[in-house]
């Protein structure tokens, strides 16, 4: 298996196409979450190599998720990348600004989702 | 009657009989003479005859004195009446064809003309514009022989407008013609501009905006309404001493080190001073209430310029934006969520992923994954034009090296050209012909003029992308030989869901609302979106856009139009 990723998104029809995608598409180990306190719950079980986060979801959003993430020290270092359909720019610079390394936009292309996520990968050598 | 009258009358009376009485005196003794033969008996009356006629003659001198005297008394009357009419009124007279004849020094004095300038000229010339009713009023009261009395608007030689009372009185020959007139005017401008003011303020004083006015010289305040009274804390009949740098806040300029300056403040005028703008515009914070700023340069027919400066609170207006941005916000989120999760399934069916499909069931999913690539278009497209039309679209300009960008278009719209069989060629795409423009928008533009170009060619067509550097801007044009846009189509193919052909949106795909999109946002960029086509030759797009240029601060549209609002 390759690299584990932890998605945490709240709408099931795309939990499920985005695991189809990672996973027999790109060889990812996926392991999925509907909210951010099940997120917060699982991390450390899992050990993540990367984070994939929706940003717009009930009761915890995806950057305040990742506040919390980045405040746990045995999550140290681990990147993380945002989805999302809100494309404003200054949306997406906001994301940006809070650490993650990129921010992929909705609808997003299920069988292209995979080398997306490794060519961002790819930029910080990992 | 007068005093004055009464004497004269009195006077005039001995003067006329002394005229008469003189003559007689001197027959009178002839007379007595011849009748009388002794003459020591008529001694006493010759005596008394001569005595008399040097009495007379006396007289008679002395009502020649007096006379002229009364005259002199008269003259220097009406002197003193034509000075003070002078000194008061504007005085002109014209002949029977309006022609200027005779103007006075304080006509001249108050609209700057030479006598030379007027004389035999047409009265019209001082005038002020749209008053042809009234003047046409004037004339026709004239040329029935009477008076006009009533308020005109003169224009001095530098164009300056004159409020002036006016009394016309005509003057008739003997028939009943007119043969001139003579206006006498006097200049009520002052009290008229004084007036105005004076409305204008009570009306001013109630608004909830807040208003400043200042000097432009010495920047002291000439007129605070009661926000802006109320605002500053001050008294009403103290700020008249206070300049604007003695308020604790930033309306109007706050320098480096925190405290107002005046450079500051002059820098953010200059617009205003140069007549380059009507009013500049900034927003400011003030206990987390947004407000806007507004600053105009009054230059008054009467008295020195001076600035206002209107304080306005809109964080109505801006919680309002932020509900629209909510708004687009969710339906982008709502609409694409699960556009997401239809494209994705249909995608992976289609890649294999689960087995080979036969070709109908691969036919029907082509059309399903087609259509929701479309509907995710036209989500896209719609959310633009909402966020255009509520001008929150954010523009970050920036110089732009144009063949790069536009390199880069080509290759991404490559798969178009390819589905389509079309090669695309560039011409001028040399490095650093720099643009100022907003490279995600003007990509997007070049992106849809691509694929249209490619979409309406013909197969194994040609499109040709060229660049030229023109002195201010530069200019893209994209150039395909294909099926061209009809005359009649030509005027609404900006306007939006509007394509050649109605047909064309389902045959070759689109939302028809491409071209609308590219044009405002060219148009946000201060840029041109063209075209010229010919039926069945084909048709060629320009766009034209500012190349950078340094007194442009490298600032977001979507500011200015904020500001503009």
């Amino acid at each position: 298996m390759g690299p584990k990723i932890l998605h945490v998104e709240d709408d099931l029809d795309i939990q499920e196409i985005a695991k189809l995608s990672l996973e027999t598409l790109g060889g990812f180990e996926v392991r999925q979450c509907i909210s951010g306190q099940q997120a917060l719950d699982e991390v450390i079980g899992f050990g993540p190599d990367l984070f994939l986060l929706d940003v717009m979801m009930p009761e915890m959003s995806g950057d305040t998720l990742y506040a919390q993430l980045k405040l746990m020290p045995e999550l140290e270092g681990i990147p993380a990348i945002f989805m999302t359909a809100r494309a404003q720019t200054k949306d997406i610079i906001e994301l940006k600004e809070l650490g993650a390394l990129d921010v992929i936009l909705k609808p997003f292309d299920a069988m292209e989702l995979p080398e997306q996520i490794k060519s961002i990968l790819a930029t910080v050598g990992k | 009657m007068g005093k004055f009258e009464t004497t004269w009358i009195r006077k005039k009376l001995s003067f006329i009989i002394t005229l008469v009485c003189l003559p007689l005196v001197g027959p009178a003794i002839a007379f007595i003479m011849y009748n009388t033969t002794d003459i020591t008996s008529i001694k006493p009356i010759i005596i008394t005859a001569t005595t008399v006629t040097i009495v007379f003659i006396f007289i008679f001198l002395l009502n020649i004195y007096g006379h002229s005297k009364v005259n002199y008394i008269i003259k220097d009357e009406t002197a003193v009446q034509t000075e003070a009419l002078n000194d008061h009124s504007l005085v002109t007279r014209t002949d029977c064809n309006s022609d200027i004849i005779y103007v006075n020094d304080k006509f001249l004095d108050t609209t700057g003309y030479t006598k030379e300038e007027l004389i035999g000229q047409s009265s019209s010339v001082y005038w002020a514009d749209r008053e042809d009713a009234l003047l046409h009023e004037v004339r026709t009261t004239l040329s029935s022989g009477k008076k006009w009395f009533g308020e005109v608007r003169l224009k001095t030689k530098s164009g300056r407008i004159i409020h002036a009372h006016t009394t016309y009185v005509p003057h008739m020959d003997g028939n009943g013609n007119l043969i001139g007139s003579i206006a006498i005017r006097t200049d009520i401008t002052k009290n008229k501009v004084a007036t105005g003011d004076k409305n204008t303020r009570r009306a001013l004083h109630i608004l909830r905006d807040e208003i400043y006015m200042f000097e432009a010289g010495t920047l002291r305040y000439t007129y605070l309404n009661q926000a802006a009274v109320e605002r500053c804390g001050w008294d009403e009949s103290t700020y008249l001493q206070k300049t604007i740098f003695e308020r604790d806040i930033e309306i109007d300029e706050i320098g480096e080190d925190g405290v107002h300056n005046i450079k500051a403040f002059y820098e953010r005028a200059r617009p205003l001073i140069n007549g380059e703008v009507e009013e500049v515009t900034h927003e400011l914070i003030v206990d987390g209430q947004h407000n806007e700023v507004k600053m105009q340069l009054v230059r008054p027919e009467v008295g020195q310029p001076y600035f206002m400066t209107i304080v306005r609170d809109i964080s109505e207006r801006r919680a309002f934006d932020k509900t629209k941005d909510d708004f687009i916000s969710t339906v982008s989120h709502e609409l694409r969520t699960p556009v997401t999760s239809i494209k994705g399934a249909l995608g992976l069916i289609l890649s294999g992923s689960f087995g080979e499909l036969n070709d109908k069931t691969q036919g029907m999913l082509d059309i399903a994954y087609r259509n929701s690539d479309r509907l995710s278009l036209i989500i896209n497209d719609i959310l633009d034009l909402e966020k255009i039309a509520a001008g929150r679209m954010e523009f970050n300009l920036e110089s732009v090296d144009m063949g790069e960008l536009i390199e880069e278009a080509i290759v991404d719209n490559a798969p178009y050209s390819k589905k389509y069989n079309v090669s695309v060629a560039s011409v001028g795409l040399t490095e650093n012909i720099m643009c100022y423009c907003d490279k995600d928008r003007v990509f997007q533009v070049m992106s849809n003029l691509l694929s249209n170009a490619a979409k309406f060619s013909r197969k194994g067509g040609e499109v040709i992308v060229t660049l030229e550097e023109n002195e201010d801007t530069i200019c893209v044009s994209v150039e395909d030989f294909g099926v061209g846009i009809p005359n009649e189509a030509k005027a609404t193919i900006f306007d939006r869901f509007t394509q050649a052909d109605s047909s064309d949106r389902r045959a070759k795909g689109g939302t028809g609302l491409g071209l609308s999109i590219a044009k405002t946002l060219i148009g946000k960029q201060r840029g041109k979106i063209d075209f010229t086509s010919k039926l069945g030759k084909g048709t060629k797009f320009f766009i034209e856009l500012p190349k950078p240029d340094d007194t442009i601060s490298d600032q977001s549209i979507a500011v200015a139009d904020i500001a503009a609002e």
